[in-house]
């Protein structure tokens, strides 16, 4: 007989059940059209993946409740819903009562590890990781594969330079592109990249491990100012207690402020128009700051966005979060292609998505992460103190 | 639960539009946003097109599954909750515009439709569509009209089934019908009333009792220019009731897009909220909100007529509430949601309840003696201003987890109060069933359209209990 989940762990019980007693069963995280608010698909895994009830977020709260309340359900079958959730948090920008079902998806995730339900592609993901220290099974000197040999080791460095699995792997060219950046506006950064901050431990319920290797980066890291390019690294990190910036908004506030100038090169042919590709961990990571400075930097210099009203509140899913990779590469892939423009250049601010969206774009489209693309296409130089 | 030989018969039947029968997805279809107890389907099945409803519906009669449908599930009348168990037919995945057609003034849309995406469709065109109840991003237009749904558009209209101008339904033997003027071959949706009886009507607040609707032709008006709130005091209840007579008397609502009234005890709280200084004395024991679309010129002019109307029934301009609520509500956060005390409590139960506006006084009473009565709820109450009349929906927040029990009985007792107070109670569940099985020939004349349309009573039984 298959396994059964018949009960929920104090900890959620104490966390979540406000909000399972509070919701409505309005649907409005499953999938209302919101076009005040912007929304026109809240879920990508329903409209991707499967339109299975289960697989939503009022379907993790109904099963948290119905646990709650004695059923006995199917450990794999809730398994399969809860990690297929790409984590995107749409439900909760959806939900008109400001409850947390992505949240509770999350934590559900901490209770089927509990009864040993872990989805067996994502089994496979979580040993390769502990493996190899990264989620691609590449080998962990790798990760340093893209610094110059010659990169000095930078010990009084104002900032440190904290390039996570997505970046420095698997072929490194956002982390290469980002610290050439930095290195262009004459910054001098003390590298880490060695180091995996736990998000991907951590997206797979496996939270404690996830916040030990977190902690474990931000010792190394110091007190210094933490430069990251990755957006998940960047939650984790902050809730290891520091407060990262991307790349990406160094350079734009830096620009703002009068220290580094940004020009189009001249001996590269300008790009006709650009698509960003929204980010739902930057919305959910409460960071759309970042989009916003990079709209308008990039419009200051004359690059044609293709976006409408960007940033917006919410972005849909580019599968490369959460299991969905693992256990539906096919629904990730339509997940990704259905972010991407039919032809041109699609630039994304996170370096995991970039990966992903790289692997499934069709030949029309080029990808590029966002440092990459600064650096393929602008002349980065510090602008000399007066 | 084990499938039933039928259920796993009917999966096969369904096979290729992919039911679902996991008992974790179908705790989705337990309920809708009422207080209603849950139901439990053994499956459901998300239908794409009428095509797929007319296949839905004739294999769920051959295996004698009761079928329930639903659109969005907001409804807070328990009418797609499945007490039965059987079948869910979820249409929330027929969400196209089928026909827009501009020179007749109509738009004939799939019925999983959401309000708030059909009318950003039709804002491209500077159209939108006559009623559109508060929870537009999530509720259909199926569902709407099934269960007379009201809100925007009901000062200028009255109810959802005032605006539509025809329907395509599948019956439960697979037979398409089409009303209004479509029922005459080729001829399309344009008018309502044509060859005989109105069977539109029929189906019009028919909570899926006798028929699966697949399309529906809603008649098109044009978006006012500019849109502006504003708010009224008055003493007390009666006063507000006076001037409503009055103002409905001489359709001053023509150009209203909405109008609500509340009680003292929800401006009080909303003013307060926003300004804790303000002087008391000076709170009104009733206050109406309007929101009037048009010209700007005649927006002035109406609010003028509607402020010199209330004076001669001792109301006055109150601009405190609009800043505080009334205009945020309609034009900003546009949600009901903010409602007091639905973050304090958890669920909301509401009975809502018809009444003309003379008795406005008499649902405010009866809403204060249900306080009293049982004081372990949040009471509120809230009325809709229509073209004629009101449509009050009596509000009571409750802790679903441990007073789920306690709130029947007290909505039940409501359902008395409130006829009592000559008010007509319904949109809550079995309470809504015994109302109407209370109403003598009313209910007896159903009941045998009932038996005519479906034989074997497979289709819901809704809230009116048929
Ligand atoms: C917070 C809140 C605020 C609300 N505000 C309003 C408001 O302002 N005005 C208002 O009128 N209502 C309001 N409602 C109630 C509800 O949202 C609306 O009446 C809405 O129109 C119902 O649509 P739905 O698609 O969700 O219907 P459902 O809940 O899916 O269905 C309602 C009924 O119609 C039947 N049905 C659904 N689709 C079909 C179909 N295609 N054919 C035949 N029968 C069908 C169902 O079986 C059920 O009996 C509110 C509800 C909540 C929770
Ligand atoms: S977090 Fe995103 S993918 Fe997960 S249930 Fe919510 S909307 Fe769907
Ligand atoms: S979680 Fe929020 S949006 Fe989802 S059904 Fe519950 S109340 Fe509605």
């Amino acid at each position: 007989m298959s396994k059964t989940i018949t009960q929920l762990s104090e900890d959620f019980v104490t966390r979540f059940a406000r909000d399972l007693y509070h919701c409505s069963s309005c649907n409005y995280c499953v999938d209302a059209v919101w076009p005040e608010r912007g929304m026109h698909a809240v879920c990508a895994t329903l409209e991707q993946h499967s339109r299975a009830p289960g697989y939503s977020g009022r379907g993790y709260i109904e099963a948290a409740r119905a646990i709650m309340e004695g059923q006995a359900l199917d450990a794999a079958t809730l398994a399969d819903r809860v990690f297929s959730c790409t984590t995107c948090g749409n439900c909760e920008a959806a939900c008109p009562l400001g409850l947390r079902p992505a949240t509770i998806g999350r934590a559900l995730r901490e209770e089927l590890l509990a009864v040993d339900a872990l989805p067996p592609a994502l089994a496979n993901a979580r040993d390769t990781f502990i493996a190899h220290g990264n989620p691609y099974g590449l080998p962990r000197d790798q990760r340093r594969a893209w610094l110059p040999d010659d990169e000095p080791v930078a010990q009084d460095a104002a900032m440190s330079l904290f390039t996570g699995c997505a970046s420095a792997l698997p072929t490194g060219a956002e982390a290469r592109a980002g610290h050439a950046l930095l290195k262009a506006a004459g910054v001098t950064v003390a590298v880490v990249s060695d180091a995996c901050c736990g998000a991907p431990l951590a997206e797979l319920g496996l939270r404690r491990e996830g916040e030990a290797l977190a902690r474990a980066a931000a010792a190394r890291l110091g007190a210094a100012e933490v430069l990251v390019a990755g957006c998940e690294c960047a939650a984790q990190l902050r809730g290891a207690n520091l407060k990262p910036r991307s790349i990406v908004r160094w350079l734009c506030d830096a620009v703002t402020a009068g220290q580094v100038d940004l020009h189009w090169k001249d001996d590269v042919a300008r790009p006709s128009s650009v698509r960003l590709v929204e980010s739902c961990q930057h919305k959910r990571d409460g960071r759309d700051g970042d989009e916003a400075a990079v709209a308008a930097l990039l419009a200051s210099l004359g690059c044609v966005l293709l976006n409408e009203d960007f940033p917006n509140r919410h972005a849909t899913c580019c599968g490369a979060a959460g299991g969905m990779p693992a256990m539906a590469p096919a629904a990730a892939a339509r997940m990704a292609r259905a972010c991407l423009p039919p032809t041109g250049l699609a630039v994304s601010l996170d370096a995991r998505c970039a990966n992903h969206l790289q692997a499934c774009a069709g030949e029309d489209v080029e990808v590029l992460g966002i440092a990459s693309f600064i650096e393929h296409y602008f002349r980065v130089a510090a602008r000399p103190v007066p | 639960m084990t499938a039933t030989p039928a259920i796993t018969s009917l999966v096969s039947a369904l096979g290729a539009l992919e039911p679902f029968a996991d008992p974790i997805d179908l705790l989705n279809y337990r309920r809708d946003c009422s207080m209603v107890a849950a139901g439990q389907a053994q499956l459901a099945v998300q239908a794409a097109s009428a095509e797929d409803i007319v296949s839905i519906v004739q294999a769920a009669a051959a295996h004698d599954t009761p079928m329930y449908v639903r659109g969005g599930g907001t409804m807070y009348a328990g009418g797609a909750n499945p007490h039965a168990g059987g079948l869910v037919i979820d249409v929330s995945r027929m969400t196209r515009v089928l026909e827009l057609d501009l020179a007749r003034g109509v738009v004939v849309v799939e019925p999983g439709i959401r309000f708030s995406d059909l009318t950003a469709q039709l804002a491209a065109h500077g159209q939108t569509v006559g009623i559109v109840p508060s929870t537009g991003p999530a509720a259909t237009v199926g569902g709407a009209l099934s269960s007379h749904a009201l809100g925007t558009g009901s000062a200028r209209h009255q109810s959802m089934g005032d605006c539509v101008a025809g329907l395509e339904v599948v019956l439960v033997d697979g037979t398409r019908l089409r009303t209004g003027s479509a029922a005459c071959r080729d001829a399309g949706f344009f008018q309502r009333y044509c060859m005989g009886p109105d069977l539109t009507g029929l189906f019009i607040g028919a909570d899926a009792t006798l028929g699966v609707v697949t399309a529906v032709a809603l008649w098109l008006y044009p978006l006012p220019a500019a849109r502006s709130t504003f708010c009224l005091g008055f003493p007390e209840p009666a006063a507000a009731g006076r001037f409503l007579v009055d103002v409905q008397a001489r359709e001053l609502t023509r150009q209203v897009w909405y109008a609500a009234g509340y009680e003292a005890g929800t401006v009080r709280a909303r003013v307060l909220a926003a300004q804790p200084e303000f002087d008391v004395s000076r709170l009104p024991g009733y206050c109406i909100g309007f929101d009037i679309g048009g010209e700007r010129d005649d927006i002035a002019r109406d609010e003028a007529r509607l402020a010199a109307l209330a004076s001669e029934h001792g109301g006055a301009a109150f601009a405190a509430f609009d800043t505080a609520y009334f205009n945020k509500l309609r034009l900003t956060e546009n949600y009901w949601y903010s409602f007091a005390g639905y973050f304090s409590r958890s669920r909301c139960a509401i009975l809502m309840t018809s009444l003309p506006c003379d008795r406005l006084a008499d649902l405010c009473a009866a809403v204060d003696a249900l306080r009293a009565r049982w004081p372990a709820f949040v009471w509120g109450a809230a009325t809709v201003v229509c073209r004629r009349g009101l449509h009050g929906g009596v509000m009571a927040f409750y802790d679903e987890r441990s007073e789920w029990p306690a709130i029947e009985q007290a909505i039940e007792d409501a359902t008395q109060v409130l006829r009592g107070a000559g008010c007509v109670p319904y949109k809550s569940g079995k309470l809504w069933a015994q109302e109407v099985k209370a109403s003598g020939a009313y209910h007896q004349v159903l009941r045998r359209l009932k038996r005519e349309l479906d034989p074997k009573g497979l289709l819901s039984p809704g809230n009116l209990g048929l």
